[in-house]
């Protein structure tokens, strides 16, 4: 019997693409795993800074505080929770997690900024989330030197306009004229969503490779294909095949419903982030083929799916920024093919960036791919044969 | 070249078990042979070496002339293996089944849909070949089982206890199909725990810890057993077949159902010794008569030995 080359690898691909369009577990990974994700990051994760509950101590109660204190309501950002008569009543809010700042305008505020004099405003601060109260701290100096500096310019027009002479120059002062690139409204889910392409990506790949192969050992019909004369890059080709197609139709499904639910920019090359997808796929593929090799039941495959997946979403950069990693895990950063594919998403996505700023992280994809299949198919040969 | 299966001191270990201890035996061309053991004899470890699942420890093996450790791939294409797990897709049809066996062992086109149709007749599939293999009757699956297994049309098919858990009907059925792929000229080799299987093979070896300890035709092994067997039915067979184990003439004795086998050395007046010592223990009510041995007498003479 003479049959093409590839005729093995093909009826291998159809019977795993019945098989796991059959299997409702794998259906709802398939398709609610990613919608799930998308649904959670597109609206109910929001790092975005706003609603700042604020409590204050206007012990002043002048014209200025008050002007003062409708800055921080006026921002957007702080919502006015309650007006305190003491410190101590203050710091207790605090204590009870109902507000995040606590401000305190001392007596004599109006009358000191009225007559030039230097004054102080307490500005007390949750700071358990460490990183929402430095951005916190950012808005509160903002809004402060804002005051002070609109205050000041107020103060010389009305000195040089009394010296009636209109057209003396002010001397310059410094002002920042802000202009953010990429993401200019800061939105975290513009941020967040390129992202989840990856995180979906790699866990559907990684756990129905290993989980499908492992499923062939579980019911013995491995063994049927061991004694069979197929050749285990042939089985290996069939096995993933199925599931590298699966992950790109969930690549194309998460960009759309990333521009087109919910309005993340997408400014650059699709070919480019499908390129890099491919290598990424492969390396999963590999990642799940060897997970296969050390696991005996599904269930096995599963949690090993997650003990790697859990460091490789934390050392991506997804949630927590690598530059902020100490040196050591900053290296192991580099071993971790999520990093990369994550971060040609959002430059993609985003900046609009192409191959020429990012050739560096396609060619890391393709070197660590390259060696993850090598391991793996080692380590499967050797079970295989 | 003779023997469709040679092997010589051929050995397995797992760690420090041993599961295989250096077995020798040859299969000849067209025989059924069978394979009687114990479970966790080493029946299936041996089976696995010869398919090319596990590789071998010590020792050597052919299969149709081939070497089991390196020419693998020669041996794939000509051997058949049905494992002790049912090792069809449950979540596929019979069709499918089929389908996808037949092509990795490089069928197509009309050939492999006539290898298909003579497997769906042998299996007596009906109009069923379009069900999920899950929902299939035991006795259709493991012949479904059986005929993904020579789909392909191999010319030796080795048999993992192939009846395990199969009612006696089916079994008898199978057994039928086996004498009819041995008439076909193929070499079946089986595995199997069950005494009356193992009368239906041409030769066989009683295996146990890993070990052959007889090889012969069942005519022969029962034969060769250098004692008379006698059955003895007793009400209190229990407490009887404590009494008669002790009794010096007997060389062993076992229960079987609800009666008690005694070997004795060939023309020993047994009975009438028996009947004397009997009565000493005022067991009056019995039935004696001397018997031929069985596959089990044989088996459990060698697997006890001696009192």
């Amino acid at each position: 019997m003479k049959t093409d080359k590839f005729s093995k690898i093909k009826s291998m691909m159809i019977k795993e693409f019945k098989q796991t369009f059959r299997d409702r577990r794998m259906i709802g990974m398939l398709f609610g795993a990613p919608v799930i994700m998308m649904l959670i990051f597109g609206f109910a994760v929001n790092t975005d800074v706003t609603r700042i509950k604020i409590a204050v101590f206007d012990e002043d109660m002048s014209q200025q505080s008050r002007s003062f204190i409708s800055k921080f309501i006026s921002s957007g950002y702080f919502i006015y929770e309650k007006s305190v008569s003491s410190s101590d009543e203050g710091t207790e809010l605090l204590d009870l997690g109902e507000i995040d700042v606590f401000m305190h305008v001392q007596k004599n505020f109006g009358s000191k900024v009225k007559s030039g004099k230097q004054t102080q405003v307490q500005i007390v601060l949750d700071g358990t989330d460490s990183s929402r109260a430095s951005v916190i701290q950012a808005y509160v100096n903002q809004i402060a030197s804002d005051y002070s500096f609109s205050f000041l310019n107020d103060k010389i027009k009305m000195i040089v306009l009394s010296r009636g002479s209109g057209t003396m120059r002010m001397k310059g002062t410094i002002q920042l004229k802000e202009r953010i690139l990429f993401n200019p409204e800061m939105i975290s889910r513009n941020f967040y969503l390129p992202s989840i392409l990856a995180l979906i990506v790699g866990l559907i790949t990684v756990m129905l490779t290993s989980m499908s192969v492992v499923k062939e050992r579980e019911s013995g019909t491995m063994e049927q294909i061991i004694v069979s004369p197929i050749k285990s890059y042939e089985f290996v080709a069939g096995k993933t095949l199925p599931f590298a197609l699966i992950g790109f139709v969930d690549i194309i499904v998460v960009t759309v419903i990333a521009i087109i639910g919910f309005g993340v920019p997408f400014n650059g090359s699709f070919t480019f982030v499908m390129i890099c997808g491919f290598f990424f796929i492969l390396g999963m593929l590999s990642v799940g083929l060897y997970i296969s090799t050390v696991s005996h039941t599904q269930q096995q495959a599963m949690l090993s799916t997650f003990l790697f997946f859990i460091p490789s979403i934390l050392f991506s950069g997804f949630v927590f920024p690598i530059y902020a990693m100490p040196k050591i895990f900053q290296i192991i950063t580099y071993f971790n093919p999520m990093r990369y594919f994550i971060y040609v998403n959002r430059s993609v996505f985003l900046k609009g960036t192409g191959i020429i700023e990012l050739w560096t992280n396609l060619a890391a994809l393709m070197i660590l791919s390259s060696v993850l299949l090598f391991m793996s198919m080692r380590r499967f040969n050797r079970r295989f044969e | 070249m003779k023997y469709a299966v040679e092997v010589e001191n051929l050995t397995k270990k797992f760690g420090n078990f041993t599961a295989v201890d250096s077995v020798n035996f040859n299969v000849a061309k067209g025989e059924i042979f069978g394979f009687l053991g114990p479970n966790g004899a080493g029946k299936s470890t041996t089976i696995r070496m010869l398919c090319g699942i596990l590789t071998p420890s010590g020792g050597s093996g052919h299969v149709s002339g081939f070497d089991i450790v390196k020419e693998q791939k020669e041996i794939k294409n000509i051997i058949g293996y049905m494992s002790q797990k049912f090792s069809l897709y449950q979540d596929l049809t019979v069709r499918e089944n089929l389908e996808f066996s037949g092509s990795i062992y490089g069928l197509s086109g009309s050939h492999l849909q006539k290898r298909i149709k003579y497997v769906m007749e042998m299996a007596e599939i009906g109009n069923r070949e379009n069900e999920l293999v899950k929902n299939l009757p035991g006795g259709i699956k493991q012949r479904l089982a059986l005929g993904g297994a020579i789909l392909h049309d191999p010319s030796i098919l080795f048999l993992d206890e192939p009846t395990s858990g199969v009612d006696p009907i089916m079994r008898r059925n199978f057994w039928e199909l086996i004498y009819s792929f041995s008439r076909a000229g193929k070499t079946i080799f089986v595995t199997t725990h069950y005494m009356d299987e193992a009368e239906h093979c041409n030769r066989m070896a009683l295996v146990i810890a890993g070990k052959i300890i007889a090889m012969d035709s069942p005519e022969n092994l029962k034969n060769s057993l250098p004692y008379s067997v006698y059955s003895l039915t007793v009400p209190d067979f229990i407490k009887t077949f404590e009494i008669v184990n002790r009794m010096t003439f007997v060389f062993d004795a076992a229960i079987f159902g609800s009666s008690i086998h005694i070997l004795c050395k060939k023309n020993f007046p047994l009975v009438k010794e028996l009947k004397a010592a009997l009565k000493c223990n005022n067991i009056l009510n019995y039935k004696i008569e001397k018997i031929h041995a069985t596959l089990e007498d044989v088996f459990v003479l060698h697997a006890g030995g001696a009192k």
